[in-house]
């Protein structure tokens, strides 16, 4: 019974919603899925690299107040 | 013979050691709660269609929300001007930051009062996917605000005393702005 069903639920993918996150079910879910992705995978290299040259700012502008007296 | 080496030149930390532990923690708490908005985003485009906003299940309050949301605003606001007459020697400072700790106060007070009336109405942790997603998502800003508020309210006490400790006041200070820029991105996503 169950393959049946699944054969004849294959024919309307469209309609079938097997997970979330597939990207199949919906456009919505896909545009959401990609673009938490791309935020997931920016994010952390944005943050540490905004830290990162935020202190080699810092370090510099504290180098040049050392060299000048 | 002895031969004296010169002393090393003092060594200046470019940023206090307090700022920099708080934004590494600062770091790590962002990418949870982007994971948790994330999934949260992603539940709600995939739900089927009718089934978004939850049937049977009271809608989020954005509209009074918004006014916790201004009062957290005005509170991250106020401790930034503190932080520059804290840079000049002004006393004032400390009228900004007793301001913004209660401001502070104020948001979890509201915030508090929102979930008392949400529970009444039958949204809670396992009603809906909406329930156990808002609960989870800004209970956790709600410790995270609760925590920074201790830790503000410390720094607030030592300037009414007249003896701020630096470090402290700027660690604070920058778990403060993070409870504070994260929750319009929470407010944004969750509540609309």
């Amino acid at each position: 019974m169950a393959f049946p069903a699944a054969a004849l639920a294959s024919l309307a993918p469209a309609s079938t919603w097997a997970c979330t996150v597939c990207g199949v079910g919906q456009e919505g879910t896909e545009w959401a899925y990609v673009a938490m992705t791309a935020v997931l995978s920016l994010l952390p290299l944005g943050l540490l690299g905004g830290i990162a040259f935020w202190l080699y700012r810092r370090s510099t502008a504290a180098g040049q107040g050392q060299e000048r007296g | 013979m002895s031969t004296t080496l010169p002393a090393p030149p003092a060594r200046r930390p470019v940023v206090p050691s307090s700022v920099l532990g708080t934004l590494i923690f600062v770091v790590t708490e962002t990418m949870f709660f982007v994971g948790m908005i994330s999934a949260f985003t992603i539940s709600k485009a995939g739900a089927a269609p009718g089934t978004w906003p939850v049937p049977g299940q009271p809608l989020l309050p954005a509209a009074a929300t918004a006014v916790n949301t201004v009062a957290l605003l005005l509170s991250g606001a106020l401790l930034l001007g503190s932080q520059v007459l804290f840079a000049k020697g002004r006393p004032a400072a400390r009228h900004l930051v007793l301001a913004a700790f209660l401001l502070g106060v104020l948001f979890v007070g509201l915030q508090g009062k929102e979930w008392a009336g949400l529970l009444s109405q039958g949204l809670t942790f396992t009603s809906s996917r909406l329930g156990g997603f808002f609960y989870f998502i800004v209970g956790t800003h709600a410790l995270h605000a609760v925590g920074a508020l201790v830790v503000l309210g410390r720094v607030t006490w030592q300037f009414l005393r007249g003896q701020p400790d630096a470090g402290l006041f700027y660690g604070a200070q920058t778990f403060w702005y993070f409870v504070v820029l994260m929750w319009p991105v929470i407010y944004v996503r969750v509540y609309f």
